[in-house]
C-alpha cells in the first residue's frame, strides 16, 4: 500500500514541477536571440555593409549561427575583434583585408553648391543623417553621420566628400609611448 | 595617519624661503586660454577688435563645468585662435590674445545682490588652483562637515602657496571662512607641510587678530604626494575616498589655498580671479622667484623677469618636476592652474633609454593609490583596455612616483595617460555606436510603418472594389471626372 502512496506522491510532484516549468518558460520567455544582441552591441553600427552583410544586425546573426568569422568588420577594427573573441571565446583573428582596412574615423560632407537635390543620398542613409528635400540643397548632420560612405555611390553628381570625423575637445588620443621592442635592442652597445 | 607608498624628495625650496613676492610688470600682450578642466572650452563672447576692461567677462559657457573667463587687464582683443595652452600636454585650445593698453582699468565690480556664494564663485571664475582646475562652484551643494584647505605643496620647487600664506594669511583665512559658509561646514582645516613652521605661525596670528574661530592649522608630513586630494584626506582623517566618488561622501570638501584667497577677493572687493602667484624655478634659473602675474602672462615675460637667458634654456615645464608638462615654446600664457614654471637645462632631463620592465615591483611599493603600476604597464603594452580599466587605471593620479623609482627608467605615467585617453576614446565610440543603433532602428521602424500604411491603404481600396455596386459607382465617378475634364478643355 505504501508503495502506491509513494508512487502517487512522486506523480503529483512530477505534475507540479512540470506545470511550473511550463509556466516559467512562458513567463520569462526571451525574445530574440540574446547572443545576437550582445554581438550587435559590440559592432560599431555604421551599417556600412563592408562585412558583405546588409547591416550590423545581419552580420551579428551570421556570427551567432557560426556562418561568418569575426574578422570582417573594418570600422570595428582590432578592438572590436578582440571584444568579439572574448565574448564568443574564440581565437583573435587579423582583420580580413578583403573587407577593407581599419581607418581613421571619417564622416561625409556634401559640397553644397554642387548638390542638385535629388534625395538619393537621403534614401540610402541608414541613420537619417542627411536633411534636405527634393530640388533643394541637402546637407549632412556631422554628429549623426557614421562614416559608412553608403551615400557616395548613390550621388549622381559626385558631390559627397569624406572628411575626418569631428571629435569633442575632451577626446584626445595620444601616441603609444615607445619602448624597446626586444631586450636585444635595449642592450647598451 | 599615513597613505600607502609615496616618496621623500629633496624639495629645492630653500632658495625661495623668506623672499617676498615679485609683482610682474604689466605684459604687453596676454594669452588667455578658454580651456578648463577636462578639455571643455568656454565660448568667446568678445570678437577681434573689441576693447575690453580688466575683469570683464570674455568667455562663458552653458556647461556647468565651465567657470566664466575674465579679461586679466584692459586692452584690445587682437586675435582668437587655436594655440598651445598651459594645460596638460600643451593642449591646443582657443586662446584670446589681448594687447594691453597699459591703463589696467577695472570694469564694474561683480554684482553681489541676490547672488549665492557658489554662484559668485562661478561668476568670479574660481577653479581649483592647485593643478586640477576643477570648477569651484560645482563642489558646493552637498552638505559637508569639514572644509579642508590644501596648503601642502608636496612637489619639489613649487613654493607659490607657501609665499601666499606667508604674505597674505588674512586673505586665506577670510576665504576659508567664506567657503565654510558656502559649504555649510562647521570645521575648517588648513593643512600645511611640517617643514613650513613659519607659515603656521603666520596663519595662527592672523586668525587671532581677526578673531576667527573654527579653523585649525594642521601640519602634515612632507611626503610626496601628500598634496593630492585623496592622500591628504587619508593623512588627516584616516579615511579613504571610495573609487569613483568625491570626498563629499565622507562629509569633506577640499580647496586650494590660492582658491580660498581668490574667494576672499570675489566677496570682499567683488573682483574676479585675474591673477595668481607662480614660482619660476629650475636649473636654468639662477635665483628662483615667486611672481604675482596676470592670468595669460606669456612664459617669456616670466623668464625675463627671473633674469633667465633664453638661449640657456633647453626645456620649459609648467607644473612641478614630478607632474609638470613640457611646453613647446615660451609664447604660451599661464592659466589659473599654473603654479610653477621650470626652466630646465638639457643635462637635467631624464635619459631616453627606457629598458624592459623586470617586474621588480618597486613601483607597487610607492604607488599612493595602491594600484599595480607594473601590471597596468603590461596590460597597456598588450592594449588590453578592459583589463586596464578593471585594474583602475582611471584612479591613477599621475603623481609620477612609479616612474621616479623605476630602475628601467620607463616613463610609466605616459603609459597611464595614454591608456586613459584610449579608454575615453573607446567609451566615446561606444556611445556613438549605441546612438547610431537607436537611429538606425528608429529608421527601420519608420520604413516598416510606412510600408504597412501603404499596404493597408491598398487593401482598403481593393476590399471596397470587391463590392459590385461600389465598384460600378467608382467606375462611373471616374468616367464622369474624365468627361468633365474633357469638356473644360474643349471650352
Amino acid at each position: 500500500m505504501s508503495a502506491v502512496w509513494g508512487l502517487l506522491a512522486f506523480l503529483a510532484l512530477a505534475l507540479f514541477f512540470g506545470c511550473l516549468i511550463v509556466w516559467v518558460s512562458k513567463k520569462f520567455k526571451v525574445e530574440g536571440n540574446p547572443i545576437v544582441e550582445q554581438i550587435n552591441a559590440i559592432l560599431p553600427q555604421t551599417q556600412c555593409g563592408q562585412c558583405n552583410f546588409p547591416g550590423c544586425k545581419p552580420y551579428a546573426e551570421a556570427i551567432a549561427k557560426g556562418e561568418a568569422p569575426i574578422n570582417q568588420c573594418p570600422p570595428g577594427g582590432d578592438e572590436g575583434i578582440k571584444k568579439l573573441a572574448e565574448l564568443l571565446d574564440v581565437e583573435v583573428l587579423e582583420l580580413n583585408p578583403e573587407n577593407g582596412e581599419a581607418s581613421e574615423d571619417t564622416v561625409v560632407v556634401i559640397i553644397e553648391p554642387d548638390c542638385i537635390g535629388c534625395t538619393k543620398c537621403i534614401q540610402v542613409c541608414p541613420v537619417d543623417a542627411i536633411v534636405g528635400s527634393a530640388k533643394l540643397m541637402h546637407t549632412v548632420i556631422a554628429t549623426e553621420c557614421t562614416g559608412c560612405d553608403l551615400c557616395i555611390p548613390a550621388c549622381p553628381v559626385d558631390c559627397i566628400e569624406v572628411v575626418p570625423a569631428p571629435m569633442p575637445s575632451h577626446i584626445r588620443r595620444k601616441a603609444k609611448p615607445a619602448l624597446y621592442a626586444t631586450a636585444a635592442q635595449a642592450r647598451i652597445s | 595617519m599615513k597613505f600607502h607608498g609615496g616618496l621623500r624628495l629633496r624639495d629645492h625650496k630653500q632658495a625661495l624661503s623668506g623672499q617676498s613676492i615679485v609683482d610682474a610688470p604689466l605684459p604687453k600682450r596676454l594669452l588667455v586660454s578658454l580651456r578648463t578642466n577636462r578639455g571643455v572650452e568656454a565660448d568667446a563672447v568678445v570678437s577681434v577688435g573689441d576693447t575690453v576692461l580688466k575683469g570683464q567677462v570674455i568667455a562663458r559657457s552653458d556647461d556647468v563645468m565651465v567657470s566664466d573667463v575674465h579679461a586679466p587687464s584692459s586692452g584690445r582683443v587682437t586675435s582668437i585662435n587655436k594655440r598651445p595652452s598651459a594645460a596638460p600636454d600643451a593642449a591646443l585650445a582657443q586662446v584670446i590674445e589681448i594687447t594691453t593698453d597699459g591703463l589696467d582699468q577695472w570694469c564694474e565690480p561683480l554684482a553681489m545682490a541676490g547672488v549665492s556664494l557658489p554662484e559668485l564663485m562661478h561668476q568670479a571664475g574660481l577653479m581649483g588652483m592647485g593643478g586640477a582646475g576643477f570648477p569651484a562652484h560645482v563642489k558646493y551643494g552637498q552638505g559637508v562637515e569639514t572644509l579642508i584647505i590644501n596648503g601642502a605643496e608636496c612637489e619639489p620647487n613649487i613654493a607659490c602657496d607657501e609665499a601666499l600664506m606667508l604674505a597674505q594669511p588674512e586673505r586665506v583665512i577670510r576665504g576659508t571662512e567664506l567657503m565654510m559658509q558656502a559649504a555649510g561646514a562647521e570645521h575648517g582645516i588648513i593643512a600645511i607641510e611640517d617643514t613650513l613652521g613659519g607659515v603656521g605661525t603666520a596663519l595662527n596670528e592672523a586668525m587671532a587678530s581677526m578673531g576667527v574661530s573654527g579653523i585649525s592649522v594642521t601640519q602634515v608630513p612632507n611626503i610626496y604626494p601628500t598634496g593630492g586630494e585623496k592622500q591628504l584626506i587619508e593623512v588627516l582623517t584616516g579615511l579613504q575616498v571610495p573609487v569613483g566618488r568625491t570626498p563629499a561622501v565622507l562629509g569633506l570638501l577640499m580647496q586650494n589655498v590660492a582658491t580660498a584667497a581668490a574667494m576672499a577677493d570675489a566677496h570682499d572687493v567683488q573682483r574676479p580671479l585675474v591673477d595668481r602667484i607662480i614660482t619660476v624655478s629650475g636649473e636654468a634659473v639662477a635665483q628662483p622667484i615667486n611672481v604675482r602675474a596676470l592670468i595669460g602672462t606669456p612664459l617669456s615675460d616670466l623668464l625675463s623677469l627671473a633674469g633667465v637667458d633664453s638661449d640657456a634654456v633647453d626645456g620649459l615645464v609648467i607644473g612641478g618636476p614630478m607632474m609638470g608638462f613640457a611646453m613647446p615654446h615660451a609664447d604660451v600664457g599661464i592659466d589659473k592652474t599654473s603654479n610653477c614654471l621650470l626652466a630646465l637645462k638639457r643635462s637635467s632631463e631624464r635619459p631616453e633609454t627606457a629598458m624592459p620592465c623586470i617586474r621588480c615591483g618597486d613601483c607597487v611599493q610607492v604607488c599612493p593609490q595602491e594600484l599595480l603600476p607594473q601590471q597596468l604597464f603590461w596590460y597597456i603594452q598588450g592594449e588590453q583596455w578592459e583589463k586596464t580599466r578593471s585594474h583602475h587605471v582611471n584612479d591613477c593620479i599621475e603623481c609620477g612616483a612609479c616612474a621616479y623609482v623605476c630602475p628601467s627608467e620607463i616613463k610609466l605615467v605616459d603609459y597611464y595617460r595614454f591608456a586613459k585617453a584610449e579608454l575615453r576614446f573607446l567609451d566615446y565610440k561606444q556611445g556613438q555606436s549605441s546612438h547610431s543603433k537607436s537611429r538606425f532602428e528608429a529608421r527601420e521602424a519608420r520604413l516598416e510603418r510606412l510600408k504597412k500604411e501603404r499596404q493597408a491603404k491598398r487593401h482598403a481600396k481593393t476590399a471596397q472594389l470587391k463590392d459590385r455596386k461600389a465598384a460600378k459607382k467608382e467606375i462611373s465617378d471616374v468616367l464622369a471626372r474624365i468627361k468633365k475634364a474633357k469638356d473644360e478643355n474643349n471650352d
